[in-house]
């Protein structure tokens, strides 16, 4: 089950997470629980997307950003701060390759 | 009296702690484990001729060593050795769960089973019979509502029954493949009775556990040795053991678990099969983006023609009101030529903007603003360049700044300074904002959006066309694919959609009304002075001689490259510096679109929608990069890049423009 995703992770591609669900015929949840059991076990790392830009405050004075306006981070039901991304670690690609 | 020491172990939300608290009541002890900053929680209470003590171990998803709350649970099953453990199973969530009674049962057999969340299983379409989850794994299993309190007593009741039995219980043994199998027997050989189970000890060993403590003794640390030199490191071995787990609970789950509807994918599934489809991804981006910048030009049209008018007889009557009053001459010149053509060119365009930036909410809450940066991401993969760079392509949308700063998060520095020198190329809002005002202006209508499109479709070819020549020339690095968590879908709320593109918009009015307005006193001045000389001989007309020689081979007029030159200082200048300049040289600062059109041809205007989008970043981003990568050589070659860059594409379109024909 982990080597799966993991296997998954490690093509040249950039992936969603709902695309490995599509690909694997699995349900979102058990994509996602693998997900975390990767993660918890150091085979990936998991990133923030933008929320250390957004935690800088460097960007709070340009015209057009929302993501450097705390109101906005806090009013939206999609903040982007919350966007993650993973990469597999040297320990996925050892227990890969 | 009897005393009884029951734990009670689960998944974290698996209702562990309301059993606990329904149990033990106000008689609770909480404080930290030894050493550790996890919760410890334990309740006393009696029942006939037992006292109890209630044991409610940290919720953890697994019983190996990477967080504190694995290192406790199972520290506390093995040393402790509590008389049985009641292990929480969460019934919608039951293979993630399972995973972790099969640990436990690697530890002990006296396991008693508290089925919980049996609803929303249900709810699901997932029904599991207890008692064949019973008979499969030879444990006692209670069905539980913890937060109606159902089933805890006849839980408890079977906790009491299981300390007493004679002989302890015979529950299910995992059978891990052949190969591991062996590998687990070798090392188990090697080991005596202990504190430990042999055969968790063992597969403790073969993970590399580096928590335990007891170390491994010689014969073992060799043999570990010699299968790590043939292949089989720790990594593998763990993962390969993780995986075995899996499979063993795959393959029970048919005989306890039964799905009577088949729960279809939910909408954010079946619309990213779509949305994220190799093949209709893209038509689909492409559409939507038609829709936006089309609505954009066509339904802001009638407002801006509005304010135009209104600018126009408010600078009318203003001055009128001024040579009344007896006003001088430059005043009458500055608010008029200045403040009006100026400012006034940016608030022409402020419904525009304004709608633009609904549409921009819109696909942003809706969750497909991420997508879209994510198919965008996958072009270039697919182009065989770079893919960490999405991290702060997504925020350089919003605005370049913020987006050089998500860099950080990249580690190799050679791929960072890529994505720094590539984020400029991404037209940020304001820049769009400009665009597709200069654009309404040249291509009114619906070819307005053709042409929006057209503009950010090249951008993403010069983004990857640049990457690929950082990385194959300047900066050689390799590629690296991740997987993104993407938002779900949501039906965007008015506030959501309405507050932030309020904030953006107003943004850009309060800038129009502090720094534009600066810079539009700045440029009439420069402008108008010396005074009565034609507007080719005052100092921004000299400016722009001077400047024409990297402007005429692309046939820029003398204003444009002015107004490129302020543009530098923040992006939305370059509109009310057009405004001026073109307002003062036309005579007629009421209306730009009109002095524009006739100064340049639609080529020419197109050719500078392109070289202002990647022509250089603003003064911020320029501030940001240096400070991001630290030296002020790499940040300069980085702007002069996108200097030369800008215009080699620029001209080389005008010379295909012209070989076309317009």
């Amino acid at each position: 089950m982990l080597s799966e995703v993991l296997k998954i992770m490690d093509l040249e591609q950039s992936l969603a997470v709902t695309e490995i669900a599509k690909k694997l015929g699995w349900t979102l949840q058990r994509v996602e629980n693998t997900i975390e059991q990767l993660e918890s076990m150091g085979y990936i790392r998991k990133r923030e997307i933008v929320s250390s830009s957004c935690k800088a405050g460097g960007c709070s004075g340009c015209p057009g950003c929302s993501f450097g306006k705390e109101s906005f981070c806090q009013s939206s039901p999609n903040p982007t701060k919350i966007l993650y991304s993973w990469v597999i670690t040297d320990r996925g690609k050892n227990a890969l390759h | 009296m009897k005393n009884l020491r029951i734990a009670l172990v689960g998944n974290p939300n698996v209702g562990k702690s309301t059993v606990f608290n329904f149990l033990t009541g106000l008689k609770q002890q909480v404080g930290n484990w030894t050493g550790k900053t996890v919760e410890h929680k334990a309740g006393y209470f009696k029942v006939n001729d037992l006292a109890i003590e209630l044991v409610d171990l940290p919720g953890t998803y697994s019983l190996t060593a990477y967080s504190q709350e694995e290192i406790v649970t199972r520290e506390y099953i093995l040393n402790e050795k509590p008389d049985v453990v009641v292990a929480m199973l969460d019934a919608s969530n039951i293979e993630r769960n399972l995973y972790l009674l099969l640990q436990i049962l690697e530890l002990t057999p006296n396991v008693v089973i508290g089925l919980n969340m049996m609803d929303i299983a249900s709810a699901s379409g997932i029904v599991i019979s207890a008692s064949k989850l019973s008979q499969t794994l030879k444990l006692p299993v209670i069905e539980v509502i913890a937060t109606k309190g159902k089933g805890i007593n006849e839980l408890l009741q079977e906790a009491i029954k299981t300390s007493r039995r004679d002989e302890a219980p015979q529950p299910i043994k995992i059978k891990y493949p052949e190969e591991l199998e062996k590998k687990i027997t070798e090392i188990e050989n090697d080991l005596k009775e202990g504190q430990f189970p042999r055969r968790w000890l063992a597969l403790k060993y073969m993970e590399g556990d580096q928590a335990l403590e007891v170390e491994p003794p010689e014969s073992i640390r060799k043999l570990l040795l010699e299968w790590s030199q043939s292949g089989w490191n720790e990594a593998k071995l763990e993962m390969a053991i993780t995986d075995s787990k899996y499979q063993f609970i795959e393959s029970l789950l048919p005989k306890f678990v039964q799905v009577n509807k088949q729960k279809g994918a939910s909408w954010t599934e079946r619309l990213d099969r779509w949305a994220l489809s190799p093949i209709w991804g893209y038509p689909i981006l492409l559409g939507i983006l038609i829709i936006v910048f089309w609505s954009s030009f066509v339904g802001s049209a009638p407002i801006g023609d509005l304010i135009s008018k209104f600018m126009a007889w408010a600078a009318r009557d203003l001055v009128a009101l001024l040579q009344i009053m007896g006003g001088p001459q430059w005043l009458q010149g500055l608010i008029q030529d200045g403040i009006f053509a100026g400012v006034g060119a940016v608030f022409a365009f402020v419904p525009q903007i304004g709608l633009f930036f609904i549409f921009y909410s819109i696909l942003q809450e809706s969750g497909y603003l991420a997508r879209a940066a994510f198919l965008g991401d996958r072009f270039m993969q697919a182009m065989g360049l770079h893919g960490k760079s999405f991290f702060s392509f997504v925020s350089s949308y919003g605005c370049n700044v913020p987006g050089i700063m998500a860099t950080r998060t990249l580690e190799n520095p050679k791929d960072r300074m890529i994505t720094i020198f590539l984020n400029p190329l991404i037209p940020c809002v304001p820049r769009l904002g400009v665009m597709s005002a200069v654009v309404a202006v040249f291509f009114p209508g619906g070819r307005g959006a053709i042409v929006m499109i057209s503009l950010l479709v090249l951008s993403l070819l010069l983004i990857i066309f640049s990457s690929f020549f950082f990385r194959k020339t300047v900066l050689k690095t390799e590629k690296s694919p991740f997987v993104m968590e993407l938002p779900l879908y949501h039906l965007p709320t008015l506030r959501n959609i309405f507050l932030p593109a309020w904030e953006k918009t107003y943004s850009f009015i309060k800038r129009a009304w502090t720094f534009i307005l600066v810079a539009s006193i700045i440029i009439w001045v420069l402008s108008n002075y010396p005074a009565g000389v034609p507007i080719e001989e005052t100092w921004a007309g000299q400016l722009g001689s001077a400047l024409s020689v990297i402007g005429n081979p692309l046939e820029f007029d003398w204003r444009i490259m002015v107004a490129l030159l302020f543009g530098f200082t923040a992006k939305e200048t370059t509109l009310s510096t057009l405004g001026i300049l073109y307002g003062v040289a036309a005579d007629t600062p009421q209306s730009i679109a009109y002095a524009m059109t006739g100064a340049m041809t639609p080529l020419v205007a197109y050719i500078f929608l392109v070289v202002y989008m990647i022509y250089i970043p603003c003064l911020a981003t320029v501030v940001t990069m240096h400070k991001e990568i630290g030296s002020w050589r790499w940040t300069g070659f980085g702007v002069v890049y996108n200097l030369l860059f800008s215009f080699g594409v620029g001209w080389l379109f005008l010379q295909i423009g012209h070989a076309l024909g317009f």
